[in-house]
């Protein structure tokens, strides 16, 4: 019998260009190599946006070490093919056409996540893990998302939303525009997903520095009022029509001590040996809250990942008033870092099921999808 | 074959094989791909694989280096012809050292270890004539390391007491225990390693012993013994030695059945003599239970898992009472119990419990292991297992019986590690209506490093038998 | 957190209430070098310490820069954040050299002064630039037939051994050539406020001669010298170092 062949990408023009090898590696491929059912080609998009594939590249050391330098000089480029699912060129003295079965996307951030590749995958009419194309852009959109959850009736916390340009060019209107919020708040840059010039302001003078900041990254920029009392809550949702959620998890670090590589991805997937910690050390798991929050964060997290749209795994961020008991939604990646492995195994699901399952969901979204009708035959022209 | 890598590849090989020519030749033989060989484990830098490799180094290199020279003085001096032999010699190193390297091991074995040892033996045999403690042989198939540890532990609470050393239980060992002794120890344990006929024997005149144990008798060294029950043969023996007396045998080894006589006293997981076993409660990380006779009550608790450890806990018990040990002494050397690393020995990963037992090595531990991972509740169960080793004409049969053995565990996962018993032990399983998924894996190594993957919280895993390479 | 300064992300933590004491970390580290000291003076104080550009979380400058572009940055960097007045900086090698140059250029107006283990005096480490200079001229035939990944580590160990931190930043190697350039003395020369001078009697980058140097040219200042063979004393003699500075603030 024929393994499926999975190609993972990852990489990417992103900040969390290292992170999403990590996750790839460690989270994606290993797992899936486990499993003896596919065939795993890692896709590497580098930095600088050029795509690679060889079996080297599935090796962790060959990153950690720096090595991928040197490799990529001596790797030739990889060729795409759009027509007809999706085929991959190896270079070389006979170039090796390689027909894909399924794509595990395993970008994080920007040119990945926020959709990019899931609308080039589209065009090419090949099954892909995860969410769709309009999802991963309302999720990679920290305004849109907030605007469509808004309209059905989720709680988030009161925000503002303008473009840099904006900004520079009539500040006092956005200012203007601003002032019915109350601080502290938050200045987010929309699509950024690491907490990278994330800012938390106290009056205008550092509202006015922070929105500067965002605008260095992004053309799009969200602020929002802080929530009280807060306890923040995140939830791994897996499913395309049956929604299974993970345990619901209370980070105790934020940003990037939270993402740190040593502490949170090396340490549960890379080291072998009895004593994996993982992120245990750096959240509840389960959160510490009452019986009656954690049902509302679970259904909060449910209903975003259903009125955006979400497919085969996101995980959703909230913010919970401990005082008032209101659980406020607060942002969804469609790919959580490392697929939050930690969390699922907590939960009673080994990394090898979650990508086991994750590629049925994807082979399953894409039967659907084929049923639909998209072109039909007219005489449109002949009557031009 | 040309790879700088081979004299690590041999050392390894050697030092898998035990260092013993025979099952190394034949393992070369085999070979066809020297860096497939290395898959499992990486070499151990003892000593003597340093020395070895060594000297391997050295050798391939001034062979090449002759070889060169031969070259250079075909042409410097105008002998036509050496330069073919020069070549020859270099061509030829990857042939020649693999075998060369055996005669060093030989000739010391010979000249040096096997004279040396005689005289140690001898010595040896004085000293356990007229030591005045209790001396107890551990024989049996199977168990005897773990029956050992948990006597010493147990006789501890209470008395000096003297054993053999992990696994060690040739005459060689036995007689390191001797040089050790003070003559103050008041009880002695003796581990009886039998590979070949008269073994036991041999060991029962070297060790005087006064008490003997046997824990079971199973097809093992069939290699030597041919018949199981010639293995019974010897290692009964060790009774006829004791004539009769003081002699206390596992009930539950079906196959040590033939051999017992009235005078023998059984131990089992119901009891040990007149001791009565009740109330036993398994669990992932202990096993607890009660040990009455009449109206004396005993209430043990050990680290040790699974019901066939019951039995064994239960005979320290009864000795240590015989020994004159007070029950509070007892109950605390149960206590003390734990497991050896690899030997239904538990630990967390990710979550999940898992049950080491890779040092395990025969169809009883089979039994027992499973028996355990039936009687535990879990969401998952999954049982990890390359198959026994060294069964001889039985390995079919065996391997049969092993699949329907773990059947009856019921498990929800079977992962076999793919080699030349694969196949019997997935008859076993269809025959026994195995119903649960069925992971064949061709590569161990990477299973057993990405195990974390596989397992998440509420799995139980039981990871049986290892597979040396040499057999794979 | 970030600012904007001068077109450039500056990442920058800023910590409790008082007196505002700017933190300045050498080459090749971050801010997060001062996290001890940080912890306990913001206390008593308002403790300010930046990445200085390419490092840390900080962006890279666009150009190549020399310690009067750090400089500069200083300056503009505590008007963003609307703090012009400083009561001391803290220096840590290069860091030590570039709040010399700052203050000699009126860029930063503190009231005192903490040298730990600081560079710019560049005439007794010239002999010391030679042998790097000339091993990594040889070490460059030397490792020829080398694959790139083992020359790549050979020469950072060979850079390592003989104390240059050019290979600790390797993107910022034209600015780190463009800085050691520079000699401070003359500046140091300038400075009336009172300034601390804690160095390593065994440190492997910065020899003690350097900190009596210093202590020569500056009126006011006052030399502690520290029992350790490691650059980083306030981490090798964290308490030590943090009581120093403690009393100098008295």
């Amino acid at each position: 019998m024929n393994k499926i062949v999975v190609a993972v990408i990852f990489g990417s023009r992103s900040t969390e260009h290292d992170v999403s090898i990590i996750t790839a590696l460690s989270s994606i491929i290993k797992p899936l190599e486990l499993t003896n059912k596919y065939q795993v080609i890692p896709i590497y998009i580098s930095k600088d946006g050029v795509w690679y594939s060889d079996p080297r590249l599935s090796d962790v050391s060959l990153f950690t070490s720096g090595q991928i330098d040197s490799l990529m000089t001596k790797l030739k480029p990889l060729a795409l093919q759009f027509s007809d699912g999706l085929n991959i060129i190896k270079p070389g003295l006979k170039p090796k056409t390689i027909k894909i079965d399924v794509v595990f996307p395993a970008t994080h951030g920007t040119h990945g996540e926020d959709g990019e590749l899931m609308g080039l995958l589209e065009m090419a009419n090949v099954p892909y893990v995860g969410c769709d194309m309009p999802s991963s852009v309302l999720a990679m959109d920290k305004a849109l998302a907030k605007i469509i959850t808004t309209y059905h009736g989720i709680l988030t916390s009161d925000f503002e939303w303008f473009y840099a340009q904006d900004f520079k060019d009539r500040p006092q209107t956005i200012l203007k525009q601003l002032a019915r919020l109350n601080y502290p708040l938050f200045v987010k840059p929309v699509h950024l997903g690491s907490s990278i010039a994330i800012s938390r302001v106290k009056d205008s003078m550092e509202l006015k520095n922070a929105i500067e900041v965002a605008a260095h990254y992004d053309n799009k920029i969200i602020v929002e009022q802080a929530v009280n009392n807060l306890i923040e809550v995140t939830v791994p949702i897996i499913g395309n029509d049956k929604l299974t959620p993970a345990l619901v998890e209370q980070p105790l670090l934020k940003g990037e001590d939270f993402f740190d590589f040593d502490t949170k991805y090396m340490g549960g997937g890379g080291k072998k040996g009895k004593s994996a910690k993982g992120a245990q050390g750096y959240s509840k798991l389960p959160a510490e809250i009452p019986q009656d929050l954690y049902q509302k964060s679970e259904q909060t997290a449910l209903a975003v990942y259903r009125c955006l749209g979400c497919s085969g795994i996101a995980r959703v961020d909230l913010l919970i008033d401990t005082k008032t008991k209101k659980v406020y939604f607060n942002e969804v990646n469609p790919l959580p870092g490392g697929l939050y492995a930690h969390n699922w195994r907590q939960a009673g699901k080994s990394s090898v099921q979650i990508v086991s399952q994750l590629i049925e969901l994807a082979e399953d979204k894409f039967q659907q999808k084929q049923k639909l009708a998209t072109s039909f035959k007219t005489n449109y022209l002949k009557q031009y | 074959m040309y790879s700088p890598r081979l004299p690590n590849y041999l050392v390894y090989m050697l030092q898998s094989c035990e260092y013993q020519a025979m099952p190394y030749l034949k393992w070369l033989l085999r070979v066809r791909d020297f860096s497939t060989v290395m898959h499992r484990r990486q070499l151990d830098n003892t000593k003597r694989a340093k020395l070895l490799l060594l000297a391997l180094r050295i050798g391939i290199l001034s062979e090449i280096a002759i070889g060169i020279v031969l070259i250079i003085l075909n042409f410097a001096l105008k002998l036509p012809g050496l330069w073919a032999f020069g070549l020859a010699i270099i061509i030829a190193y990857p042939l020649i050292w693999p075998l060369l390297v055996v005669i060093p091991l030989e000739l010391a074995r010979v000249f040096i270890v096997q004279p040396k040892n005689q005289h140690e033996i001898e010595q040896a045999q004085k000293i356990y004539q007229s030591h005045p403690a209790v001396k107890i042989a551990v024989a049996g198939s199977y168990g005897k390391t773990s029956m050992k540890e948990v006597l010493k532990t147990v006789l501890s609470e209470g008395k000096k007491v003297q054993a053999t050393q992990a696994n060690h239980n040739v005459a060689i060992e036995h007689a390191k225990l001797a040089k050790k002794l003070t003559g103050q120890e008041e009880i002695l344990i003796i581990e009886y390693g039998e590979g070949a006929p008269g073994d036991v024997a041999k060991f029962t005149n070297i060790t005087h012993p006064t008490h003997g144990v046997i824990t079971g008798l199973a097809p093992a060294h069939l290699d030597k013994y041919k018949t199981v029950d010639a293995a019974g043969e010897d290692i009964f023996s060790l009774a006829s030695y004791l004539k009769n007396k003081n002699v206390y045998v596992n009930g539950q080894s079906e196959l040590a059945a033939k051999f017992l006589k009235p005078s023998f006293v059984r131990y089992s997981n119901q009891g040990v003599g007149d001791w009565k076993v009740e109330n036993v409660k398994l669990s992932v990380n202990s096993t607890s239970f009660q040990l009455v006779k009449d109206k004396q009550i005993l209430n043990l608790k050990s680290e040790l898992l699974g019901a066939h450890q019951v039995g064994v806990l239960s005979l320290a018990a009864m000795l240590a009472m015989e020994f004159g040990l007070t029950k509070a002494q007892i109950e605390q050397g149960i206590a003390k119990t734990k497991p050896f690393e690899h030997r239904m020995q538990p630990y967390q990963l990710s979550g999940a419990w898992i049950i080491d037992d890779t040092y395990n090595g025969n169809i009883d531990g089979i039994k027992a292991g499973t028996a355990l991972l039936r009687q535990l509740s879990a969401k998952r169960k999954i049982y990890v297992s390359p198959g026994l080793v060294d069964q001889g004409k039985e390995t079919a049969r065996v391997h049969q019986e092993m699949g329907q053995v773990i059947a009856q565990g019921q498990p929800d996962m079977v992962v076999l590690m793919a080699n030349s018993v694969t196949e019997f032990i997935k008859q076993g399983l269809v025959q026994a209506g195995y119903k649960g998924e069925l992971i064949i894996e061709s590569d161990p190594l990477a299973f057993y490093q990405g195990l974390e993957h596989f397992v998440a919280s509420g799995d139980l895993v039981l990871m049986q038998n290892d597979w040396p390479d040499n057999y794979a | 957190m970030q600012a904007i300064v001068d077109e450039l992300a500056i990442n920058y933590l800023i910590k409790g209430k008082g007196k505002l004491i700017l933190l300045l970390h050498g080459w090749g580290d971050s801010h997060k070098t001062f996290s001890y000291l940080i912890d306990r003076l913001c206390l008593d104080y308002q403790v300010l310490a930046l990445d200085l550009p390419g490092f840390g979380g900080s962006q890279a400058p666009l150009g190549v820069w020399n310690l009067d572009d750090y400089a500069k940055l200083l300056h503009h960097f505590l008007a963003k954040l609307n703090l012009e007045k400083v009561y001391l900086v803290i220096g840590h090698s290069n860091g030590g050299a570039l709040a010399i140059r700052a203050i000699s250029l009126q860029e930063l107006k503190p009231a005192k002064l903490v040298l730990i283990a600081a560079s710019g005096i560049r005439d007794t480490n010239k002999k010391k630039r030679q042998i790097t200079k000339a091993i990594a001229k040889t070490g460059k035939v030397a490792t020829f037939f080398m694959p790139s990944q083992t020359k790549q580590r050979l020469r950072q160990k060979l850079y390592g051994t003989i104390g240059s931190d050019m290979l600790v930043a390797p993107h910022l190697v034209e600015t780190f050539k463009a800085t050691v350039k520079q000699d401070v003395q003359q500046d140091a020369a300038k400075i009336t406020i009172p300034v601390l001078l804690i160095f390593a009697d065994q440190d492997p980058a910065i020899p003690l001669t350097d900190g009596q140097r210093y202590h020569q040219l500056i009126k006011h200042s006052n030399l502690e010298i520290i029992t350790s063979n490691n650059h980083f004393i306030h981490h090798d003699q964290a308490e030590k170092v943090e009581k120093l500075i403690m009393e100098f603030l008295q």
